[in-house]
Parts: structure tokens; C-alpha cells; sequence
């Protein structure tokens, strides 16, 4: 047990002193003149309705939510800055960042702190007043999915803030070419222990301390390419995470994550695909605790596999920008006695939507999403909303 | 039952957006950057390139709404996002687009004072004015 752990907490700590030394020394050469201060927020209000259901209340978090964030960033000069982002939204008053970025030059840097660590394209754009759907890709959802409970969210609900240090950098080959690159160790996905899945509400609540819940940072990547050819560009990355998350530091998890995004002047088809491989909990009894029983060989599988796409193409017109969206779900692997979900349960999901320029920054965001379930009847829903950075 | 909750929640979508249509009318908010008034042309293209990069991640009206109060605070925001991942701003796209950016905002004097005290990085090698093409 413990030759696993001891090595992955010494790395991250001689990672962080070394990077402490890194910044302290870059850090000396800014001088207060270089100091800037940039203040920016952006507020969402959308109103979800599930026209078919009296209440929906049960299978979805409909109605009306507002997400404000309020941004300030601090700039100390060339090697130093810091960005701080409060957030409300269904949690209440959240912190989503509060990191500072200790940069040696563009191909290395540190950021230390509370951040969303880099894994895919979407949770840059996570903010709703950089999105324009009003709610997030199926394998990226937190929180507005229908059957939300049962299928436990998404693949890797968006914004993923963590705490914790990233080092990254980007770099560009004769101006066309560039790559981009993260490492980080953060405190990960938490759950009790002898759990079956993540339990999201634990990262987002002050009864479990803002901690890592087993003393054991989960440790992930990030790598892109991308060819620009003004103004066709072209991106290719992939994205990986692994750990452990239950108290016990016992049950192990791996989310990986591809994407394909191809931009033509301001239009945009985007794709990403991620999957995790989560342990469950077995117990003393595994066969009061699952649904299904084992398999062929008698055993029990531990593993689920959860995986999720979005394929998006956006296209600007005048005021208005269009979004046609089609997503998905799919999870194979046991599920809780009082699951409703089969070993194999898929949802395909299509939207159709747009946004439109009513004043200043102010967008008006409707769309209309059908849900296709393999273990529910089908449904629709209708977001219309506003968004608008300030 | 459920009838008219469901035409009780289409109202209310309705009437939203009927409010919101009406927000709508003048003034028309700029969709793009262009025409800068009397822009010299190099900033012209500056301002085409800064609508299709800077809008990879965001729509323009990040940029409509910035409060920046000086011409350098132009540079460092442009720095900052020419970092992220896959931003597809190069240090070189990153001064084309400061001279659309900072020119909107502060005119040639913005430019000439970007020129003068050059911010430490990214455009510290901006050619002056009068070499522009
Ligand atoms: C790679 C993606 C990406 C590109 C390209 C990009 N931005 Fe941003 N931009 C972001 C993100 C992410 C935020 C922050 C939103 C948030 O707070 O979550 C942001 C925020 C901003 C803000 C608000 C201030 C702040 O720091 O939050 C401004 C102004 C801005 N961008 C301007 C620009 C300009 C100008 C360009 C072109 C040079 C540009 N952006 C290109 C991703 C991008």
C-alpha cells in the first residue's frame, strides 16, 4: 500500500519546491511599474423548461439558475501574475480561481493554486459568456442533463477546479505551428469511502474542508497541436488524468480525452471524446450492493466505463451566431442496486440553437435540445436565456 | 395536468423573449471591429486578423467591454490570451493585433506611446509608425 502512494507524494513535493525556486527567481525581475490590473465578469441567467413534464424537478435542475463570475487579474510583468475569479451560481459563492502564474518565458510556466487544470478544449470556453449554448456538452455537464442523478453527470463536469500546481507552455514554429503542453498534480475527484462513483457535491462543499479527501494528488496531462494557416487552423489533443479518489486512497480512476477542432475565418466545427475508467467499491457483499450479477468467470467486475463525445459546428452571421450541437453518453460496467440504468445505457442528444447581439455585450441564447435515451423515454427541452461578459 | 404548466412555461419563454426582442431595437451593438474611422490601412488588417483570432474562444464582446485604461494594458491582455492552449496567436500576430486593439481604443497617440515605452515583452519590437505599411 504504501510503496504505491510514497512516490507519487514525494514527486509532487519536489515538484513544487523546484518550481518555487523556478518562480522566485524569475519573479525578481519584475518591478512594481510593470503592474496592471484588468477587472471582468459575465453574468448567464437561462431558463430551462422540459415542456412534456408537469414537474421536472425530479430528473432535471430546471427553471431558472443565473451564473455570475467576477474576474480580477493581476499583472506583476513579464514573469509574474495572478488571477483571482469568483463564481455564483447553483453551488452559491464558489472560488474558481485563485492562482498565481510564475512564468519563466512562454515555453514554461507555474500555476499554483485553485485552477482548472488543463484536459481538453471546452473548459476554456467553460464560462457562459465565452459558450453559446446556455448549457454544457453532455461528457463536460454539470449539472443541466436530464436524469442527471441517475447517470451521476458527465464524463468530467466542467469547470473542473482543483487545487494544486500545473507547469505549462506553449511554443510556436515559424509562426504556424504551435504546441501546447500542461503536467499537473491536483487533489482530484473525492468520494467516501467504499464508494461507487465520484461524489461531485464533496469537491464543491465546506463540510469536507476544500482538501484533498485522501492525502494523494491525482496526477494528469495535457498536450495540442495546432496548425494556422490564416485563417484555416486546425487543433489535435489529447488529455489524461489518473488517481485515485475515494477516502481510502484505494479506488483508481483514468480519464483521457481527444480532440479535433478545425476553424474557417469565424466558423467552427469542434469534436472532443473523453473516457474514465472508474473502480467501484466491491463490499463485503457484492451481490447486495449491485444490480447485476458477475460474470462468466464469477467475479465481479469493479471497473464502469463512462465515456462521452460532442461534435459542434458555430457559425456567425451578422448578430446572430448559430449551434448545431450533437452529443452523447455511454456507460458499460455494474450499477447500483437502485439503478435504473442498464450495464450498457447510452443518451444521444441533439441542439439546435443560436445567439443574438441584443445591446453591448447583452445575448439573447436559445436553443432546443431532444434527448434520446436508451433507458428513459425521449424527451425535449428549451433553454432561452441571456449572457454577456461585462 | 400537465397542459397548462406546459403552456404556462411557454408563456413564460414567450414573454421573455418578446421582453428580450424589444431590448433588441437601436442601438445596434457593433458585430465586428470594422470600419476603424480613419485607420491606416496596416491597422485595418489588424483589426480583420484580431476578429478571427480573438474570437476562437470568446465572441468579440470580451473585447467590446474590457476596461483597459492604457495602451499597455492592451499588451498584457493580448499576452494572456495568446498563452492559453491552442490560442493560435503567435508573439508576432499578438503586436499586429495590440496595433487594431490599441489604436480603437487610444488613437495614434495610444501608438506612438506604445512605441515609446514599449511593455517588456511582446511588443518590444513594434516598428514605428511611419514604417508601417
Ligand atoms: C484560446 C482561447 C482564447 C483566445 C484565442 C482568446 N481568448 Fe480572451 N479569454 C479567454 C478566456 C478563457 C477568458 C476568461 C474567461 C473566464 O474568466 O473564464 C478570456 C477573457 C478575455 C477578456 C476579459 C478579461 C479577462 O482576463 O478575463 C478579454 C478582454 C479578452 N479575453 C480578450 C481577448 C483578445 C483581445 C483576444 C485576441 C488577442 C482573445 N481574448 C483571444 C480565452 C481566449
Amino acid at each position: 500500500m504504501t510503496s504505491r502512494r510514497s512516490p507519487r507524494s514525494r514527486s509532487a513535493s519536489l515538484v513544487i519546491a523546484a518550481s518555487l525556486l523556478a518562480l522566485g527567481a524569475a519573479a525578481h525581475a519584475d518591478t512594481s511599474a510593470d503592474r496592471q490590473r484588468n477587472f471582468a465578469g459575465s453574468v448567464q441567467l437561462d431558463y430551462m423548461s422540459v415542456p412534456s413534464q408537469a414537474r421536472a424537478r425530479d430528473e432535471a435542475l430546471d427553471g431558472a439558475t443565473v451564473e455570475l463570475s467576477l474576474k480580477l487579474a493581476m499583472d506583476f510583468g513579464e514573469h509574474t501574475s495572478s488571477n483571482v475569479k469568483v463564481c455564483v451560481a447553483c453551488h452559491g459563492l464558489e472560488v474558481g480561481m485563485a492562482f498565481f502564474d510564475l512564468r519563466v518565458n512562454d515555453e514554461l510556466n507555474f500555476r499554483v493554486g485553485r485552477f482548472t487544470p488543463a484536459f481538453g478544449e471546452f473548459p476554456l470556453r467553460h464560462d457562459p459568456a465565452n459558450h453559446r449554448t446556455s448549457d454544457k456538452p453532455l461528457p463536460y455537464d454539470m449539472g443541466r442533463m436530464l436524469h442527471l442523478q441517475d447517470w451521476n453527470l458527465g464524463v468530467l463536469p466542467a469547470p473542473w477546479v482543483d487545487n494544486g500546481l500545473e507547469i505549462n507552455g506553449t511554443h510556436f514554429f515559424d509562426e504556424i505551428v504551435q504546441v501546447d503542453y500542461a503536467a499537473y498534480a491536483v487533489g482530484g475527484p473525492r468520494a467516501p469511502s467504499d464508494s461507487l462513483d465520484f461524489d461531485f457535491k464533496q469537491s464543491r462543499s465546506a463540510e469536507n474542508y476544500y482538501i484533498d479527501n485522501n492525502s494523494h494528488p491525482v496526477l494528469g496531462g495535457h498536450l495540442a497541436w495546432s496548425i494556422n494557416a490564416d485563417p484555416v487552423s486546425f487543433q489535435l489533443g489529447a488529455s489524461g488524468m489518473t488517481g485515485t479518489y475515494d477516502n481510502d486512497n484505494k479506488l483508481r480512476f483514468s480519464v483521457l480525452g481527444a480532440q479535433a477542432i478545425l476553424h474557417i475565418d469565424k466558423a467552427v466545427v469542434r469534436a472532443e471524446y473523453l473516457v474514465r475508467r472508474t473502480e467501484m467499491a466491491l463490499g463485503d457483499d457484492p451481490a447486495a450492493r449491485f444490480r447485476y450479477g458477475p460474470g462468466a468467470d464469477g467475479k465481479f467486475d469493479p471497473y464502469f466505463l463512462k465515456e462521452g463525445f460532442y461534435t459542434e459546428a458555430e457559425v456567425p452571421i451578422g448578430k446572430f451566431d448559430l449551434v448545431a450541437r450533437w452529443d452523447g453518453l455511454r456507460r458499460r460496467g455494474n450499477v447500483a442496486k437502485m439503478s435504473e440504468l442498464r450495464s450498457d445505457t447510452g443518451l444521444l442528444r441533439y441542439t439546435l440553437g443560436g445567439t443574438f447581439l441584443l445591446r453591448e455585450s447583452l445575448r439573447l441564447k436559445v436553443s432546443g435540445e431532444f434527448y434520446d435515451f436508451s433507458d428513459f423515454g425521449d424527451d425535449k427541452v428549451i433553454h432561452v436565456g441571456i449572457a454577456g461578459p461585462f | 395536468m400537465t397542459t397548462p404548466r406546459r403552456a404556462r412555461g411557454s408563456r413564460l419563454a414567450l414573454a421573455t423573449l418578446g421582453h428580450l426582442a424589444a431590448c433588441a431595437l437601436p442601438p445596434a451593438p457593433p458585430t465586428t471591429l470594422q470600419p476603424v474611422e480613419r485607420a491606416p490601412a496596416d491597422v485595418r488588417r489588424a483589426c480583420a486578423m484580431t476578429e478571427r483570432k480573438c474570437t476562437r474562444c470568446h465572441t468579440l464582446d470580451r473585447i467590446q467591454v474590457a476596461q483597459i485604461s492604457q495602451p499597455r494594458q492592451w499588451a498584457t491582455t493580448i499576452d494572456q490570451m495568446r498563452r492559453m492552449p491552442a490560442s493560435g496567436i503567435s508573439a508576432a500576430d499578438g503586436r499586429t493585433i495590440a496595433r487594431c486593439l490599441v489604436f480603437r481604443g487610444f488613437g495614434l497617440p495610444g501608438l506612438r506611446e506604445l512605441e515609446r515605452a514599449p511593455p517588456p515583452e511582446g511588443l518590444d519590437d513594434l516598428p514605428p509608425l511611419a514604417a508601417q505599411p
